[in-house]
């Protein structure tokens, strides 16, 4: 899984039609739910997933203190480049989302794992090995927020194409889309 | 993922492609996974994000 998105991480912003936007409005969107949720007290996030960045960056930018850890070394490097870019203070690390117990400390205030990453955990006893992985990264009372397709609406049968769109950065055309099976 | 990179240029265009699984599980099952590893209050919200999202809570 990890070559899968060292491959993917110079690439990913080219799935989003902005992602700059989308960093902006999900780190504007996931704080209002914290605080509509847990309050303005809370402050500490871990990102157990955090790929290039997309959510770490724009809570931290918000005013979060974030952790973030991901398989992927390439991914990490490049939500490292990012943050600094933006001069942001992020801890950053590698680390799978099923070993978090034994590389972050506990005590968060909210552990996230966004953008449809805990389903690549092919069984019901892998997820639920990451998600008590979660749960023991949490101080009494924090939360877990994950984010995930809706695979009950999600098309079945093979060959099904999902297209991303033309990008045109830096003199390069892009044209990314996904084949999906069932 | 299917990227393909056209520098414009008249150039043989690159294609890059890259693979990868996921469990497509219901929302509800994760909902029951999410409680099996000790969170409360497990609950789906629709509409605060692009994708559906599903919180819980360490007990007190």
């Amino acid at each position: 899984m990890s070559g899968f998105y060292d491959e993917l991480s110079p690439y990913y912003h080219l799935i989003y039609q902005d992602w700059e936007a989308s960093v902006e409005r999900q780190g504007r969107q996931l704080t209002q739910l914290i605080r509509e949720r847990w309050g303005d007290g809370t402050q500490s996030i871990l990102d157990v997933a955090c790929g290039i960045g997309t959510q770490s960056l724009g809570l931290s930018a918000k005013g979060f203190t974030v952790t973030a850890s991901d398989l992927s070394k390439a991914a990490v490097a490049r939500a490292r480049q990012e943050a600094e870019a933006r001069e942001l203070e992020i801890q950053f690390s590698v680390c799978d989302m099923r070993n978090i117990e034994s590389h972050h400390p506990a005590g968060f205030d909210v552990v996230l794992c966004a953008d449809n990453s805990i389903p690549h955990l092919l069984t019901d006893e892998e997820i639920c090995s990451a998600l008590r992985a979660m749960h023991s990264r949490l101080r009494p009372g924090g939360g877990c927020i994950l984010t995930m397709r809706d695979y009950a609406k999600e098309g079945r049968g093979r060959g099904i194409v999902k297209p991303y769109g033309v990008r045109e950065v830096g003199g390069v055309r892009y044209l990314s889309l996904a084949s999906l099976g069932f | 993922m299917y990227f393909v990179e056209d520098n414009m240029k008249g150039s043989e265009p690159r294609t890059r492609v890259m693979r990868s699984r996921y469990y497509a599980i219901p929302i509800d099952r994760m909902l029951m996974l999410m409680g099996d590893a000790g969170f409360q209050s497990v609950e789906r919200l629709n509409d605060v994000y692009f994708q559906p999202v599903l919180v819980g809570a360490k007990g007190a």
